[in-house]
């Protein structure tokens, strides 16, 4: 029973969310005119459709989009008050806000805005935890041995990327062959510096890299940081406001969350006898992690995605509560809720996004709290 | 044991000063123009008509110390001159830029390491702030110390608030949830409270001022006071102040204490489970002590102490992640001022306000080392 419920909640959720204009807007889903059948959602220019040239053969569900203002209900209109409609016209479920919006069109949209924010963000928090932890938790402290001379090519090569990325711009001035030139210099000297540096018996003594301590001491400082406070800031640094900013900034934040669940899982595998053996059998560490571990890894991968869904959400919707880094005219869950500070008794404004947050956040708890139980 | 106490606090220097460093090079990435915020606070510009002389632009460039270099050294293409900082006016600095980048060659990508010296507008800054001059808000023209220092009353006595509420109601709950583990009602007064836990905070909090604050919607459900603190003027004695506002300060500290007490009740109860399996506890109960007994002088004592170093490690948190609750209960605290500061794109405030909650982060995890060390002597870290 339980299990279901999730199950019906993430399909009712994603599909919401990846179909939320054909179920919330005020253009007909599928119309008729003398070209032919049109589905004008999925028109580039909406403004074109009017339905007195094209028959409308399908309605959405809810016949109004999340922009579209009902100047007749505007000012808050409770969902069991008499609402001004014309003939014809959809009664407002959920009530309306200030200016005239349904409030349950502003929510379908927000389903997808939710959607698209939470598995973006994980799924670059998934990229950078799985750089910043299979690796480094495979080869622990003691495992990764190099040679000085390796490790000082390796930081000259770090600073000469880091330094042509900061200067990305002289690069443009340059054409291809003159960079290619460039580069080739570059790799010349940098042979020509291992071949020097290995002639010192000093520097050709091989030292073990602690990537795993280094590791867990910067997933540390993120944890340590108050998570909201720096989210609010760095969003409010980019000086266009826009989605994409928080699911980056989200994305960079997460990742330590989704690497201590894979760090954890690897010093658990790395001791099973089956990885021993293909140690053994003389396997490349490569191959034995990425054929080997990578696969046993997927269910706490799939937990810690689970959590860090929820937070996503819980993360966006309080931003777009505050209206700090979203656009003006976005319309997601968290910024209906918001205009219920406006006025106090627009009960309908807080209590169904807020439920629908709520919701959303328990189902994906709930899963995770189950893959976690099921993986112990 | 000395030894290691001094060890930390001799690092405590080199890292606050490398939080400095981040946090400067943050600020510089802010959006906006300092100079044009500065005029607009003296009132001789306004944001739709931005045309302003020249020589005044570079004037107030130099008196902000715009003109210097950003930080003691840098590393930068050849192809860009030592002295590129000195042009202040940004469309002037992009055309230069663009002039050089197009008449660039190969061998002006070669990097060049030129020192500047103390004359930087980084040591200027830190210089500032060890004099503890924060600068000036750009919203009002207030320096921000006096900003801070009236936020920070307000969030003090509400986290004060919140803090002693929330464990009040945490600790007694975790011990009965320990002690009537079996009972049905103990196990529905959890999921009713793990339910309320998963609830965004700024719904509960939303909800409660709609439901309990105004008889609008419900009547006779107004209980608590109206957000705010009250009706407050400068000329008020501190006590008087703090005995108006704590009436409004309830409902927002009650919430906190609902909110997160069930998760630290949560926590305590599973501290104690763990205590409860050890052998000493069912030795002491096989010898015939009560259960109670067993529980309140044995197994809290020793289960509460993970739980000191949470209270401390958490405080920072709570003085910056009251943002939500300080922005819906009205409380011109902390959170509230970060917030108007971000809106109102008052740089100078928010880099103060993260450099200091950065530095009271670090101490604050040093403190708790300290402190857990101290209470619980098996763990000795100088060892």
């Amino acid at each position: 029973m339980k299990k279901y419920f999730w199950k019906i909640s993430l399909i009712i959720f994603i599909f919401t969310g990846l179909f939320s204009g054909f179920i919330a807007n005020d253009i007909p889903v599928l119309c008729k005119d003398a070209s032919g059948y049109r589905i004008p959602v999925l028109e580039k220019n909406k403004n074109f459709v009017h339905k007195k040239n094209c028959k409308t053969l399908i309605n959405p569900l809810i016949k109004y989009s999340y922009k579209s203002i009902d100047v007749k209900n505007a000012g808050f209109v409770s969902p069991f008050d008499k609402q001004n409609l014309s003939l014809g016209q959809q009664k407002h479920f959920f009530g309306t806000d200030q200016i005239g919006r349904d409030v349950l069109a502003g929510m379908i949209y927000g389903t997808s805005i939710a959607l698209k924010i939470g598995f973006l963000s994980m799924a670059l928090s998934l990229i950078i935890a799985l750089i910043m932890s299979v690796y480094p938790s495979y080869y622990g402290d003691t495992l990764l041995r190099k040679t000085r001379v390796d490790i000082i090519i390796y930081f000259l090569i770090i600073t000469t990327i880091t330094y042509f990325v900061l200067n990305y711009e002289l690069l443009k001035a340059l054409s291809t062959i003159q960079i290619i030139f460039v580069i080739a210099i570059g790799i010349f000297l940098l042979i020509i510096i291992y071949y020097i540096l290995g002639l010192l018996s000093a520097l050709k003594k091989t030292i073990s890299i602690p990537l795993d301590s280094i590791i867990s001491w910067i997933t540390k400082i993120f944890q340590s940081i108050p998570g909201i406070l720096l989210v609010l800031i760095l969003i409010s640094l980019f000086s266009k406001p826009s989605i994409y900013n928080i699911i980056i900034v989200i994305g960079i934040l997460k990742w330590p969350l989704i690497a201590r669940y894979i760090r954890a899982e690897i010093l658990k595998i790395k001791e099973e006898r089956f990885i021993e053996s293909s140690k053994t059998l003389g396997l490349k560490d490569s191959l034995i992690i990425w054929r080997h571990i990578l696969p046993h890894i997927m269910t706490p991968v799939f937990i810690a995605l689970s959590f860090g869904f929820a937070s996503t959400i819980l993360i966006e919707s309080t931003l777009s509560f505050l209206g700090i880094g979203i656009p003006a005219d976005h319309v997601s869950w968290g910024s209906i809720l918001s205009q219920a500070r406006q006025n106090y008794s627009a009960w309908w404004l807080a209590i169904f996004p807020g439920l629908a947050i709520f919701w959303i956040i328990f189902v994906f708890n709930e899963i995770g709290n189950y893959l976690e139980s099921q993986n112990n | 044991m000395f030894k290691y106490l001094i060890k930390k606090l001799i690092i405590i220097f080199p890292s606050i000063f490398l939080l400095a460093v981040l946090i400067f090079f943050l600020s510089k990435l802010a959006p906006g123009d300092r100079v044009y915020a500065y005029l607009e606070l003296k009132g001789t510009a306004i944001s739709g008509n931005r045309t302003i002389e020249e020589k005044d632009y570079k004037e107030i460039a130099h008196k902000l110390n715009l003109d210097l270099p950003l930080f003691y050294f840098s590393i930068h293409p050849k192809a860009f001159s030592d002295s590129l900082y000195q042009i202040v006016i940004p469309k002037q600095k992009d055309s230069l830029k663009s002039l050089i980048i197009s008449k660039a060659k190969a061998s002006d990508m070669l990097p060049i390491i030129s020192f500047y010296g103390k004359k930087n507008q980084f040591h200027k800054w830190f210089g500032n702030i060890l004099k503890f001059d924060f600068g000036i808000s750009s919203i009002d023209g207030q320096s921000v110390i006096k900003k801070i220092g009236t936020a920070l009353k307000w969030t003090f006595l509400y986290i004060i608030l919140a803090y002693i509420l929330t464990y009040g109601f945490a600790i007694p709950l975790g011990i009965f949830s320990v002690y009537y583990s079996n009972r049905k009602f103990i196990k529905i007064i959890e999921l009713k409270l793990m339910i309320l836990y998963a609830m965004p905070l700024f719904w509960l909090a939303t909800l409660s001022v709609i439901f309990f604050t105004s008889d609008e919607v419900i009547p006779f459900l107004n209980v608590f006071p109206s957000p705010g603190i009250g009706n407050i003027y400068g000329n008020m004695s501190l006590v008087k102040q703090i005995s108006i506002a704590i009436p409004h300060l309830i409902l927002p500290s009650l919430i906190i204490a609902i909110h997160s007490g069930a998760y630290l009740a949560a926590l305590i109860k599973k501290n104690m489970q763990k205590e409860m399996k050890k052998k000493y506890s069912s030795a002491l109960l096989a010898r015939g002590l009560g259960k109670k007994e067993v529980i309140l002088k044995h197994i809290f004592p020793n289960s509460i102490l993970p739980l000191t170093t949470l209270i401390i490690v958490s405080l920072p948190a709570s003085f910056a992640g009251s943002v939500v609750m300080e922005v819906i209960f009205n409380i011109p605290g902390m959170g509230r001022l970060l917030y108007d500061s971000l809106l109102g794109y008052d740089w100078n405030v928010v880099f103060t306000i993260v450099l200091l909650i950065g530095i009271f982060t670090y101490l604050s995890y040093i403190a708790g080392d300290l402190l857990y060390s101290f209470l619980n002597p098996k763990i000795q870290p100088w060892k």
